[in-house]
C-alpha cells in the first residue's frame, strides 16, 4: 500500500487488523524466511488471596516457559542457554511506580541465574541507574524483564522500550512516536548482550489516562508471562493481546493513543527481530481461559 | 514558587504531605512523567507543581497531586478535554473522577490527583483535597473561543476535544496514520460528537495561522481522503455515511458520519461566526 492509511481503508476492509498490531496467527500462508519462538505461559492461581503474587507459582511459570523455549527438560540446563558461569549478568527491570516489574518475578530470575553457576556478586538488578552501574557497564549477559502497558507516545511499552535507560537522554528517541526505538539496541552496552526477554503479562495495563497514563480500571489480571529471545516478537505478541483486550473491553476497534509502529519498524527498518505474527511460533502453556490469542 | 502553591493544604483527612514538593518545566517534564509528557508539550504547558500525600506510618497508598500551569484557560481546558471520559464531580470549571484518577481544570490550571495503591482508601481524601486546591485557584477564562462556535443542538458536552496534535484527533476519531490536515502547535482544533436524528455525526474544526494555510490543508485532505468529493467537498463513503468539508477564512470545517448530505450541510451551517 502506498500513501497514508486512512479511516476509509478500514471501511474498505483493505487494512484489517494489520495496522492494529500485526496479522493474526494461522489462517494465512506464512511468508518464507526465518521464524522465532515465543512462549506464553499462564496460571490462574498466580495471585494470592491478599492480592500479592505467589512466588512459587511465578517461579514455576518462568521455569516452564524457559524449558519449553529451549527444549530442555531441566531448568538449570535451560538457563545455561542464556547465562554462563563466567558471565556478568544484569537483570534489566522496570521501576515505574504505577506498575513495576514484580519483585517475585525478579527473584525467580535471580534464583535461576545463580543456579546456572553465576555468583551473586556478578549479578545485578537495575533500571534507571544502569548507565552509572559498573555491573551493567561490564555486563556480558542481560535478562530483560518488565510489564506490558500502553504508553501515550509509543503506543505500548514492552521489552523493546525497556532498554531506553541505556541512553543518556531518552527523550532523544521520542521523535515520530518513538519509531526508532530499536536503534538503542545497537548501543555498545546493549548490542548482542540481551539473551532473554520476559514480558510480564501478569497484570498488564491496556488503556491509560492522565499525566501518568494510569487508570486502575484498565489493569487486568491476565496471569501470564511471554518469554522469548527475540524482543520484537515478544512485544508483537504482547501487543496483539493488548489489542484483543481493548476490542473485548471497549466493544470496538479503539485505536491506541499512538500507533505502536516501533515494533513493526524494529523488524522492517532495523532488522532486530520478527514482528510478523505469521513467522512467530507461539507456544501456549497453562490456562486458556480468556487467552485472547 | 508562588504564594498560591504555599497555600495548598499540607494535610487532609489524615493524609499528610510526604517528601519535598517538586516542580518541573517544559525542559524537565520528561524527568517526571514517563508516559504522557509529550501530550502536555503539544499544549502551552509552562510548569507543574507536585506534592505527595501519605498516611502516617504508611508509604502506600499515596496520593500524587499535580498542578499544571498551562498558560491560558484555553490550554487548561484542552488538556482536560483530551482525555475526559468520566462523570463530573463538580470541582473547578469541569472535572471527572474514576479509576483512582481525579482531573479538573480552572483558570489556566489543570489539576490531576492520582492514587498509587488502593483507590477506595483514598477517594474521600482526594475529593476533599481537590476541592481545597480549586478554592485557591483564580477563576478566569472560559476556555477556547472555538468551542463557543460549536452548534449546540445534539452536542455531547463530554465529547468536546481541543488540541494541537493529530494524535489527540486519532485517539477520539481515527482519521489517518499521517497528519493529513497539518495539525500542529500553530493550529487549534476542536472535535465534537453529536447525537442527531438517530445518527452520530462528528464535527472537526481546525483553525490555521492564515487563510492560505487553511486552503492548502483542505486541498490536501480532499486529495487524500475523498478525491471524489469535487468542488462541493461532499462524498458518501463506504459505510453509507456522508462527509462534507469546507474552508472559510482560516477555518477548515469537516463533518464526518452524517446520515445524509443535508445533515452534514446543516451542521456546518450552524457553526457560529467568529467573534460572536
Amino acid at each position: 500500500m502506498s500513501g497514508p492509511v486512512t479511516r476509509r481503508d478500514f471501511m474498505k476492509g483493505t487494512i484489517g487488523v494489520a495496522i492494529a498490531g500485526g496479522t493474526a496467527f494461522g489462517g494465512l500462508q506464512a511468508p518464507s524466511g526465518k521464524t522465532t519462538r515465543v512462549v506464553l505461559v499462564r496460571n490462574d492461581r498466580v495471585w494470592l488471596a491478599g492480592g500479592a503474587l505467589d512466588p512459587a507459582v511465578v517461579q514455576g511459570m518462568l521455569d516452564e516457559a524457559v524449558m519449553k523455549l529451549t527444549g530442555e527438560g531441566d531448568v538449570r540446563a535451560a538457563f545455561r542457554h542464556f547465562v554462563k558461569s563466567d558471565d556478568v549478568v544484569g537483570v534489566k527491570s522496570n521501576v515505574w511506580r504505577m506498575l513495576p516489574t514484580p519483585r517475585e518475578l525478579e527473584n525467580a530470575i535471580l534464583a535461576r541465574v545463580r543456579q546456572a553457576g553465576v555468583p551473586a556478586e556478578r549479578i545485578g538488578v537495575d533500571d534507571r541507574g544502569v548507565l552509572g552501574n559498573p555491573l551493567f557497564r561490564n555486563a556480558t549477559a542481560i535478562i530483560n524483564v518488565r510489564p506490558m502497558r500502553t504508553h501515550y507516545w509509543s503506543g505500548v511499552g514492552g521489552c523493546l522500550k525497556n532498554m531506553i535507560t541505556f541512553t543518556p537522554r531518552p527523550s532523544d528517541y521520542h521523535g515520530d512516536s518513538c519509531a526508532d526505538m530499536a536503534s538503542f539496541w545497537k548501543l555498545p552496552l546493549v548490542a548482542g548482550k540481551v539473551k532473554l526477554n520476559i514480558l510480564s503479562m501478569l497484570n498488564p495495563l491496556f488503556h491509560g489516562r492522565g499525566p501518568h497514563h494510569f487508570d486502575q480500571r484498565y489493569v487486568w489480571r491476565y496471569n501470564g508471562l511471554l518469554v522469548g529471545t527475540d524482543p520484537v516478537a515478544v512485544d508483537a505478541v504482547g501487543l496483539a493481546i493488548i489489542q484483543a483486550k481493548r476490542r473485548s473491553f471497549f466493544g470496538d476497534e479503539r485505536a491506541l493513543q499512538t500507533p505502536p509502529k516501533h515494533i513493526e519498524l524494529a523488524d522492517r527498518r532495523h532488522g532486530l527481530g520478527i514482528a510478523d505474527l505469521r513467522r512467530i511460533e507461539l507456544i501456549r502453556l497453562g490456562s486458556s481461559t480468556d487467552i485472547l490469542i | 514558587m508562588s504564594g498560591f502553591y504555599r497555600s495548598l493544604p499540607e494535610q487532609v483527612q489524615g493524609w499528610r504531605k510526604a517528601g519535598p514538593d517538586e516542580t518541573y518545566d517544559r525542559r524537565t517534564l520528561f524527568d517526571y512523567i514517563d508516559g504522557g509528557a509529550e501530550l502536555y508539550l503539544t499544549y502551552d504547558f509552562r510548569n507543574v507543581f507536585v506534592r505527595r500525600y501519605q498516611r502516617e506510618g504508611s508509604t502506600e497508598p499515596e496520593i500524587v497531586l499535580d498542578v499544571y500551569d498551562m498558560g491560558t484557560a484555553d490550554e487548561a481546558f484542552g488538556i482536560f478535554s483530551a482525555e475526559c471520559e468520566d462523570e463530573p464531580v463538580g470541582i473547578g470549571r469541569d472535572s471527572e473522577y474514576g479509576g483512582g484518577l481525579l482531573r479538573f481544570w480552572k483558570s489556566r490550571y489543570f489539576v490531576s490527583l492520582v492514587v498509587i495503591g488502593d483507590a477506595r482508601e483514598a477517594e474521600a481524601a482526594m475529593l476533599e483535597l481537590a476541592r481545597s486546591v480549586a478554592a485557591e485557584l483564580p477563576d478566569e477564562g472560559d476556555g477556547p473561543r472555538l468551542a463557543a462556535r460549536l452548534p449546540r443542538a445534539g452536542l455531547n458536552a463530554r465529547e468536546i476535544r481541543y488540541f494541537h496534535s493529530p494524535n489527540v484527533l486519532n485517539n477520539h476519531y481515527f482519521l489517518s496514520d499521517d497528519n493529513i490536515l497539518g495539525i500542529g502547535r500553530d493550529t487549534s482544533a476542536i472535535l465534537a460528537k453529536y447525537d442527531r436524528d438517530g445518527a452520530r455525526p462528528v464535527l472537526l474544526m481546525v483553525q490555521y495561522p492564515s487563510p492560505a494555510r487553511a486552503e492548502t490543508a483542505l486541498a490536501g485532505f480532499l486529495k487524500i481522503y475523498m478525491p471524489e468529493a469535487g468542488a462541493a467537498g461532499l462524498a458518501k463513503l463506504e459505510n453509507g455515511r456522508w462527509t462534507m468539508a469546507r474552508v472559510r477564512g482560516d477555518l477548515v470545517t469537516i463533518v464526518f458520519e452524517a446520515s445524509s448530505a443535508e445533515q452534514a450541510g446543516k451542521l456546518l451551517s450552524e457553526i457560529a461566526p467568529a467573534g460572536r
